[in-house]
């Protein structure tokens, strides 16, 4: 559940660390959605701070409710970097992502994912 | 259709499909809770081994060994018993098992002696056997080759 002002942790190698959402597409999205943020913290990369980027999540505190009635939730809001084609913008996924970003044509965050639940 | 469960990550109970909750932690270990009341204990940081009603603490308490010391003895029972089995009935299966080992090992021996004897007989048979074929082959070698040759000279002939 990830609504406007929301922050999120930053889980690859795109140089952002902590970005806040500024845009959903519809009242709150949640993991495989593709949401407009700006970038809050950053170091050295390929983004810096104050920068508009688009991000897909793919980690919720709120819990995702699969078509076999099975449950799955994190720790932590977390996402990933994109470009407008959805293409990600670093060249590593370093946290988890789920099953549902294969529904959401995210294959290459899925490829580079090292684990995926 | 045998249904695939998953054990509680806080109660030790089954799991279902369609049941529970995954949760991941951020070092990426999975906890798979039964239901709210096992998540909400697990989030309080209660350990299950101090509350009366996980598996966990039944072990540890030995609350349900009793019941798993009967059926282990039940299991036992039945293999140890003695059936027929193929070209060899009960009875005669008990009858060995009731032997002596020195009347088993006798009438052994003897069956083993017997085998010998047999062999040996039928050595000395094949023997005189042998013996007595080349007695009448070596006179038969002698004819063939008369007869045969009148013959293939006949033979020739015609």
């Amino acid at each position: 559940m990830i609504i406007d002002g929301s922050r999120l942790v930053v889980t690859d190698n795109s140089g952002a660390k902590e970005v806040e959402c500024i845009k959903t597409r519809g009242r709150y999205a949640s993991i495989g959605d593709i949401i407009t943020c700006s970038v809050k913290k950053a170091i050295k990369g390929k983004v810096s701070q104050g920068q508009v980027v688009k991000a897909v999540i793919v980690e919720t505190k709120k819990e995702v409710q699969r078509k076999d009635g099975s449950v799955i939730k994190f720790d932590r809001n977390a996402c990933v970097l994109v470009n407008q084609k959805g293409l990600p913008i670093g060249t590593r996924v370093l946290g988890f992502v789920t099953h549902e970003l294969r529904a959401r044509q995210m294959m290459k965050v899925l490829s580079l994912a090292a684990r995926v639940f | 259709m045998v249904l695939k469960t998953q054990t509680c990550r806080f109660s030790g109970l089954r799991i279902y499909p369609g049941k529970g909750v995954v949760f991941i932690r951020v070092d990426g270990q999975q906890f798979l809770f039964l239901k709210q009341k096992c998540r909400a204990l697990f989030n309080q940081r209660k350990r299950p081994a101090k509350l009366a009603w996980t598996t966990l603490y039944r072990k540890q308490h030995r609350k349900d060994q009793e019941a798993q010391v009967a059926r282990k003895k039940r299991r036992n029972v039945t293999k140890a018993a003695t059936r027929s089995v193929a070209g060899a009935s009960l009875e005669v299966i008990q009858k060995k098992k009731s032997e002596k080992p020195e009347a088993r090992k006798a009438s052994r021996e003897a069956a083993l002696r017997e085998i010998k004897e047999r062999a040996k007989k039928a050595k000395a048979d094949k023997a005189v056997q042998r013996a007595q074929a080349k007695a009448a082959g070596g006179k038969a070698v002698k004819n063939v080759p008369k007869g045969a040759g009148k013959a293939g000279a006949k033979s020739t002939g015609r």
